[in-house]
């Protein structure tokens, strides 16, 4: 270790034998069950993240089905049908947050990336990390409990005090729902904060010598980023939803104004998690962007500095702006006008990330394979998932578009052509790395329009119906908001073919697909000099560093069908 | 320097030595480099944990102190109920059981295995003791009927409150209804207005209450002192501080037992002679969460006990 | 930064604490103790809140230097804790600034003028309704 001799021509083969990797590397469900390797944990959590992520997605074209007509298509007619259409937006809320999109890119992604590209052999503990993982599971069953036994109609936001008093003298488990979904989420946020934990610590101790923070690559920030919000703000939930279970069980009074609480309370301690939550969902994304723009333009990224630096005022700044979730909701007019002035500070490093990325592309050599058609869609959406953001972020504007359609277009702007986007961007492009194989580029292109053309036909009617008024969470609604939400369910419906088709030649390339190259992209990151799979402990040697963003260092191997490090290639003299 | 025992190396392995693959001491994790890096490692987890248990304590403070500032009067009047003597024993004890956790694990790095053993002993014996206080003053609450919300039904008034400086509603409007009373739906008895069907924001449907300054008494002093703790009514929603005490006593309280049960796991690893100048981390780190323990209960102490 | 930081001390990974020193923080926080509860004896009126908070804050100051060892440690922990209690700060800063400003729109002061005026108005209607054209009750 204290020798490195800068070997150029190596690039990092299996060490215990040519066909030795993480997968091969021991067999049996107990070598699963009981890994510490991060990477077969990401890839376990890739598996539970994409089963969510389906059950998501059934109760959202569920609840756009229901509202093909004014009078609703599939719960209609009484009372308690219109009920049973709450608990259907309530669960596609709450498993799409909690068990998608929070812990969907650190946890799938970033367990099995961050150490190999960090150059480390694995997480600072990795049996935490195993940990983690048995309470996202164990947290996923409980919801999956609540939602068996009746399902809970509170809406993902558990606002008091109806989330206190709903159901409560319900007969038969059913009663319990609210308190074991919201248990659930509760080990859903502990699995949050100790992966937050762990990646932490790992970016700190154990960088390999020549890693400096400046040499990190930018998906490393991002995801230092969001585990600084994971450890800050999870607890805060926590206590949370801990107080709620004791407020619907013991009616302690510290919620329900019932027993002389305070419900505007509850919404502070909510929304003190829950904004920063958004910034735990996007930052990972915007991660996965600079890594992969700066690999299909062939070029460095443009303003290393203002991206790393960016990540960070965005996890500090999105910690001061929670109180725009309130601003009719009996929040004092004094704060709703500071809080209005901070979200429009907040909206200025998420700028300087989408200018610098902008700024990579021009000049580059523009290589659109499907990771790259992810991310100009992420350009586009996001952009507007954000702007649409400043909108609401005005205290007047905000008071006419509270709780509409208005406000739904522009979180699912975020969460989906954000989150989301970047998260398919992200699985297509580590795919042969995670797997071993690469999948079919033609029809991943011809997915990713059918997903932009679908999420854009579903949710631009309903920016429009959300200024003209049409609320949201409601079962029904009046007749001349339909052609919306026709419009809507029916970019909905494509959005359907298009994951259909995903998932299909995903799973198709895990059995046919053509054996992948170390490195079929072309990237200059750690985590593609190694073995596509990589082998059991990463490096056993620590890696060389050089500049993640380097494109040149690569030249395409027509015999390998992927890029390898170029021998003749003399860096320029790094200031 | 204390005199290292004679069942240790002479020579202490270089914490900053790089290891093989053949020369990997047992403790020392795969994963890591050194000894050092471990550690570091280690202590840098342990601290980012104990943030998320201070995070997840403030919330209850922030409970307390918003119902503390919109509704002082509760906790001027409920806070009587709680004995301060019993606070402070507790306050006491746990501090002296920081000490003795930060002494064991100087006893670790120093090698000196039966006082680390016998330390953490005592510390484990300070939780305990803290615990059967706790114990006492719970069944205290229960037996005076003093418990969160709608059990809140005390059979005596706190001390220091006497009968007659519990002067009765000067007017319907502080009248305090029982928490668990039906809706008010007409105006209270000496309203005006004995048609109007609007509930006032103030009484009713059991809202939350209007705060007011303790009135003067019968004969006419005003100020509150040591003899006098409260003169005035009984505040509305009393049961809200007792609430807020079990919440957080209680969440403490679990705390506390965790803490007990994982000293004693590092109890039983050090009596197997598991730690020493080389590996001394879980005794550190726990002694850490310790701490932590010891600080909630600081704050704890003054905001519950010692209101003035 | 990396990973091989020097020990501070020749005793191996860290510095250990000396056994006078723990002493003296033990009697200081004894001290203290003793403090916090005479000083509720003492009319500080308004202050009360504010003296036993600092009390607190010193006693916990000290348990966190010496106790939890970071005066000597690694300065990047320090970082941690008061960032910690710094978000803290925040939380309960903006959620009791807000939670102080809309009591008034529920005490009483405020909820009766309003509803003063709403009741006018009803009595008005009620002493309408009953003027000979209406009805049954």
């Amino acid at each position: 270790m204290s020798t490195i001799t800068p070997d150029l021509i190596r690039s990092g083969p299996p060490l215990h034998g040519p066909s030795s990797n993480y997968l091969t590397h021991s067999h049996g469900i107990a070598s699963w069950i009981f890994t510490l390797d991060h990477k077969r944990i990401g890839v376990m959590y890739l598996i539970s993240v994409l089963s969510a992520f389906f059950l998501g997605g059934v109760f959202a074209i569920i609840v756009r089905s229901q509202l093909i007509f004014p009078e609703g298509a599939i719960f209609t007619g009484s009372l308690d049908a219109y009920r049973i259409y709450n608990r259907m937006f309530t669960l596609h809320g709450a498993v799409m947050i909690f068990l998608v999109l929070i812990p969907g890119i650190p946890g799938a992604l970033g367990n099995f990336i961050l150490p190999i590209m960090l150059g480390a052999k694995d997480v600072a503990f990795p049996r935490l990390n195993l940990a983690s993982y048995y309470l996202y599971v164990a947290g996923a069953l409980f919801a999956i409990f609540a939602i068996l036994i009746g399902g809970v109609e509170t809406g993902w936001t558990f606002y008091t005090p109806y989330s206190a008093t709903t159901d409560i003298d319900k007969v038969g488990i059913g009663k319990h729902a609210v308190e074991i979904m919201v248990f659930g989420v509760f080990l859903l946020g502990f699995s949050s904060i100790f992966t937050g934990m762990n990646f932490i610590v790992t970016i700190h101790k154990l960088r390999p010598p020549g890693m400096t923070w400046f040499r990190m690559p930018l998906f490393l920030w991002s995801i230092y980023a969001t585990s600084l919000i994971q450890v800050l703000a999870t607890p805060v939930l926590g206590i949370t939803l801990l107080l709620l279970i004791a407020e619907r069980t013991l009616k302690v009074g510290i919620f329900n104004s019932e027993y002389g609480g305070d419900p505007v309370l509850f919404q502070h301690f909510f929304w003190f998690y829950s904004h920063p939550a958004v910034y735990i969902m996007i930052l990972p994304a915007m991660g996965i962007m600079s890594e992969v723009i700066a690999t299909f333009s062939r070029k460095h990224i443009f303003g290393y500095r203002f991206i790393a630096l960016s990540s960070i005022a965005i996890a500090v700044l999105g910690f001061l702006v929670w109180g725009h979730h309130m601003f009719p909701n009996g929040q004092s007019a004094l704060l709703g006008s500071i809080f209005s002035f901070l979200t429009m500070l907040v909206a200025i490093p998420s700028a300087i990330k989408v200018w610098n990325w902008l700024a990579t592309m021009y000049k580059g050599s523009i290589d659109l394979k499907t990771p790259m058609c992810y991310a100009l869609a992420f350009l586009f959406l996001f952009t507007i998932g954000g702007l649409t953001g400043v909108f609401l972020g005005a205290l007047s504007v905000d008071v006419h578009l509270h709780d509409t359609y208005f406000v739904v277009a522009h979180f699912h702007y975020v969460m989906f052509g954000g989150t989301l986007i970047g998260f398919l961007a992200g699985l297509h492009y580590w795919w042969p790395k995670m797997t071993g194989r690469m999948y079919n580029e033609t029809l991943g292109r011809i997915a990713s329009v059918l997903v932009f053309l679908g999420f854009n036909l579903t949710f631009i009617p309903q920016f429009i119906m959300g200024t003209h008024g049409m609320p949201r969470r409601y079962a029904t609604y009046l007749v001349e908001y339909q052609p919306y939400h026709v419009a809507s369910t029916i970019g909905s419906y494509i959005q359907l073919v298009g994951f259909l088709l995903i998932a299909s030649y995903l799973i198709h390339s895990l059995y046919r697909g053509p054996k992948a190259p170390n490195n079929p992209w072309g990237a200059a990151t750690l985590d593609f000099d190694c073995s596509s799979p990589p082998p059991h402990d990463n490096f056993s040697t620590p890696p060389v560093v050089a500049d993640p963003y380097d494109m040149n260092r690569m030249k395409w191997d027509p015999k390998l069908r992927g890029y390898v490090k170029d021998a003749n290639y003399i860096p320029p003299v790094e200031h | 320097m204390s005199t290292i025992p004679n069942d240790y190396p002479s020579a202490l392995p270089d914490p900053n030595a790089p290891h093989d693959e053949h020369d990997h001491p047992s403790f020392l994790a795969h994963h890591f480099e050194s000894a050092q890096q471990q550690f570091d490692a280690g202590k840098l987890g342990i601290w980012l944990f104990l943030t998320t248990e201070i995070l997840l304590f403030s919330g209850l403070f922030c409970a307390y102190a918003v119902y503390r500032a919109n509704h002082p009067e509760v906790f001027e009047f409920a806070h009587l109920y709680l004995n301060k003597w019993w606070g402070a024993t507790n306050t006491v004890v746990l501090i002296f059981s920081s000490l003795t956790m930060a002494w064991a694990v100087r006893a670790a790095q120093l090698g000196q295995k039966k006082l680390l053993v016998n330390l953490l002993a005592v510390t484990l014996l300070c939780g305990l003791a803290f615990m059967v206080i706790k114990t006492i003053e719970y069944k205290d609450k229960i037996h005076h009927g003093t418990l969160f919300s709608v059990f809140y039904k005390p059979v005596q008034l706190p001390h220091g409150v006497t009968a007659e400086n519990l002067l009765g509603p000067a007017d319907a409007l502080t009248a305090p209804p029982a928490i668990d009373a039906p809706e008010v739906h007409t105006a209270p008895a000496g309203y005006a207005q004995q048609q109007s069907k609007i509930p006032l924001a103030a009484v009713g449907p059991a809202g939350l209450s209007p705060s007011f300054e303790p009135r003067a008494s019968a004969d006419g002093a005003t100020s509150l002192d040591h003899e006098n703790p409260w003169v005035g009514p009984e505040p509305r929603n009393v049961a809200v501080f007792f609430s807020i005490y079990f919440l957080m006593t209680g969440l403490h309280g679990i705390h506390v037992l965790a803490g007990m049960a994982v000293i004693l796991w590092i109890l039983i690893r050090s009596a197997k002679g598991e730690f020493g100048p080389h590996y001394y981390n879980p005794v550190d780190f726990v002694g850490l969460y310790w701490h932590v323990v010891d600080l909630v209960w600081i704050f704890l102490f003054p905001l519950l006990y010692l209101i003035h | 930064m990396s990973q091989h930081s020097q020990p501070d001390d020749d005793h191996g990974v860290a510095h250990v604490m000396p056994a006078k020193t723990l002493l003296i923080i033990f009697a200081l926080l004894m001290f203290f103790t003793v403090v916090t509860v005479a000083v509720t004896l003492v009319p500080f009126g308004p202050y009360a809140l504010l003296v036993a908070l600092v009390i607190a804050v010193i006693k916990a100051a000290l348990v966190a230097l010496y106790f939890m060892h970071l005066r000597y440690d690694n300065p990047f922990n320090s970082v941690v804790f008061v960032g910690c209690l710094i978000f803290v700060g925040l939380f309960l800063a903006f959620s009791l600034t807000d939670s102080t400003a809309y009591q008034p729109t529920v005490y009483k002061k405020q909820a009766a003028k309003i509803q003063q005026i709403d009741v006018n108005k009803l009595l008005e209607e009620a002493a309408k309704e009953q003027s000979p054209s209406t009805t049954n009750h």
